[in-house]
């Protein structure tokens, strides 16, 4: 599989995607026991060659995300070889495929300098990174408002821009996969919308991003919406979300995992899935 | 990574400390270097069999042995002693400009804070031996926002903030309460449940300024009660904190 870099603003969710991921073959097997979510059976997620920075990820989702706490922001850093590139070989359940992810999460403040022209050069080598890659996976959230006019917009105005003048130099970059997925999906007003992402929430929730989006890129070859939540919801019969919220006038950004027994994730592979092979997974569930 | 134990004069910063490192007491968390003898011939004066009141701030280096989870973790942090009178004194903040300077931009590089506060004088028991060396719940509650608008002003970067009601033997039957607060190594702890619990029922006499410090921007706070006398209550803050020490991103220079 070819790399794939995931970006999006700070408190999207992007590391507790990928930990929730690393610990997914596990939560599988659980769940397989417990006899909820068939869908899960025959899942397997393992670090390939002992990736240390994988078993990390797989610690955060044991003893932070599953114990009902906060993944830490990822920083910064002054050179992009400085974050990890996590290796996961994933089988996917039914058709016995595989996904050989490699992926980089950049900080949330490089999403949200994208937008301020003058402030590109701060963050000019994880663009240099983006730009010999071309699989993307976005991840956005919407429960700030004028996010889509204030970051959002301006952030995709200047990185497509940057992808075209880029792409005349790079021809590989014509085949760019981009995935835009609305994280923390389990949220009752998004929960609704998970089946039909494009048309339910990009188009309603973030109207101008996506508008900008699809203009530039009209292929769905090219451009996919995509709905995931790294916590689900507290079960088949429960659409409750799995997310707990402290009632102390603290940010949206602080919610975490209520019951780690209810741990049932929603759509995380799919757009791995797409990245990787250009189809969609059956089951939008995984 | 360090954790830095604050609060005030003889609240009990190094007891905690040095309790956690009685090996006879264990239950998921034990302080292993240095080891418990070593830190009772530096903290307990050995005429009276009392602690030694710190006078001045020093780091050291702490290995502890945690059970996690994801299983056993030996963790490497660094803990900062600090005298009482840094934070109970402003006169000797004066006094020493630089030193506590120093000591600010030091604590922001800390990942985590302890801050222990003693219990106010109307929540312990009338039998409580000289119950006036406590403030009143007005002084109290005085000293409590002081805190919390230190974190604001003086900790923007320090990630996590744990605030201790100490000396919890004073105030209800540790016993009894600790199965309120109780730690499974197996999972299933849900941090922001004990932090729930100890808010209301610790904490709820200062909902406001704590609605007020999350209003300015204020990073999350987790409350815990602990006493040296209940070693689960005592092991609560650094289980909270120990993935975050264990997980914590590589750091570049």
């Amino acid at each position: 599989m070819s790399a794939i870099r995931i970006i999006g603003p700070r408190g999207a969710g992007k590391t507790t995607y990928l930990a929730t991921i690393a610990y997914l073959g596990e939560l599988a097997i659980k769940l397989a026991i417990t006899g909820k979510q068939e869908h899960f059976k025959g899942l397997e997620v393992t670090a390939r060659d002992s990736d240390s920075d994988s078993e990390r990820l797989v610690g955060l989702a044991k003893d932070v995300i599953k114990q009902g706490e906060k993944v830490p922001p990822t920083r910064t850093k002054g050179n992009i070889e400085y974050h990890p590139d996590y290796q996961l070989d994933i089988n996917i359940p039914g058709g016995g495929e595989k996904i050989e992810l490699v992926a980089k999460d950049y900080p949330g403040e490089v999403f949200e300098l994208l937008g301020l022209r003058h402030k590109l050069s701060e963050i000019e080598f994880y663009l240099d990174d983006l730009l010999t890659t071309n699989r993307w996976l976005i991840m956005l959230t919407d429960w700030q408002p004028n996010q889509d006019e204030s970051t959002y917009k301006p952030a995709f105005k200047n990185l497509l821009e940057k992808l075209e003048a880029e792409t005349q130099k790079k021809p590989e970059l014509a085949n760019i996969r981009i995935a835009v997925v609305m994280a923390k999906c389990e949220r009752g007003e998004l929960w609704p919308g998970r089946l039909e992402p494009e048309q339910d929430l990009f188009k309603i929730r973030l109207p101008l991003s996506h508008k900008i989006l699809r203009e530039k890129l009209p292929s769905s070859k090219q451009l996919k919406f995509f709905a995931c939540s790294s916590f689900g919801v507290m079960g088949d019969k429960n659409p409750r979300p799995n997310r707990y919220l402290p009632n102390d006038g603290s940010s949206a950004e602080n919610a975490r995992l209520r019951d780690g027994n209810c741990w049932q994730p929603y759509g995380l592979l799919s757009p791995l899935y797409w990245l990787d092979t250009g189809k969609m997974l059956k089951d939008v569930r995984l | 990574m360090s954790v830095v134990v604050i609060g005030d004069r003889a609240v009990g910063k190094s007891s905690t400390v040095l309790e956690l490192a009685n090996p006879y007491e264990k239950k998921f968390v034990e302080i292993v270097e240095p080891d418990y003898e070593t830190l009772k011939d530096k903290y307990i004066n050995p005429d009276t069999n009392q602690m030694v009141p710190t006078r001045t701030e020093g780091q050291r280096s702490l290995v502890l042995n945690v059970q996690l989870p994801g299983g056993e973790k030996q963790i490497n942090a660094h803990w900062i002693d600090t005298p009482g009178e840094m934070w109970d004194s402003p006169q000797w903040r004066k006094d020493n400009p630089s030193a506590w300077q120093d000591f600010k931009t030091r604590l922001n590089e800390c990942l985590g804070i302890i801050l222990l506060l003693a219990p106010y004088r109307d929540l312990v028991s009338p039998n409580t031996l000289n119950p006036e060396e406590l403030l009143t719940f007005q002084a109290w509650e005085i000293r409590f926002t002081k805190w919390l608008d230190f974190f604001l002003q003086d900790c923007s970067q320090v990630e996590h903030i744990t605030i201790c009601l100490h000396k919890a033997d004073l105030f209800c039957n540790v016993d009894n309460v600790s199965k309120e607060f109780q730690y499974s190594d197996s999972g299933g702890t849900q941090w922001w449940k004990i932090n729930e619990t100890a808010r209301k029922m610790y904490f709820n006499q200062v909902e406001k300024p704590i609605k007020n410090y999350h209003k300015k921007g204020g990073k999350q706070l987790q409350f815990f009660i602990t006493s040296i006398k209940n070693r689960g209550l005592l092991e609560l803050p650094w289980l909270y904190l120990s993935p975050y020490i264990l997980y914590q991103e590589k750091t570049y220079y």
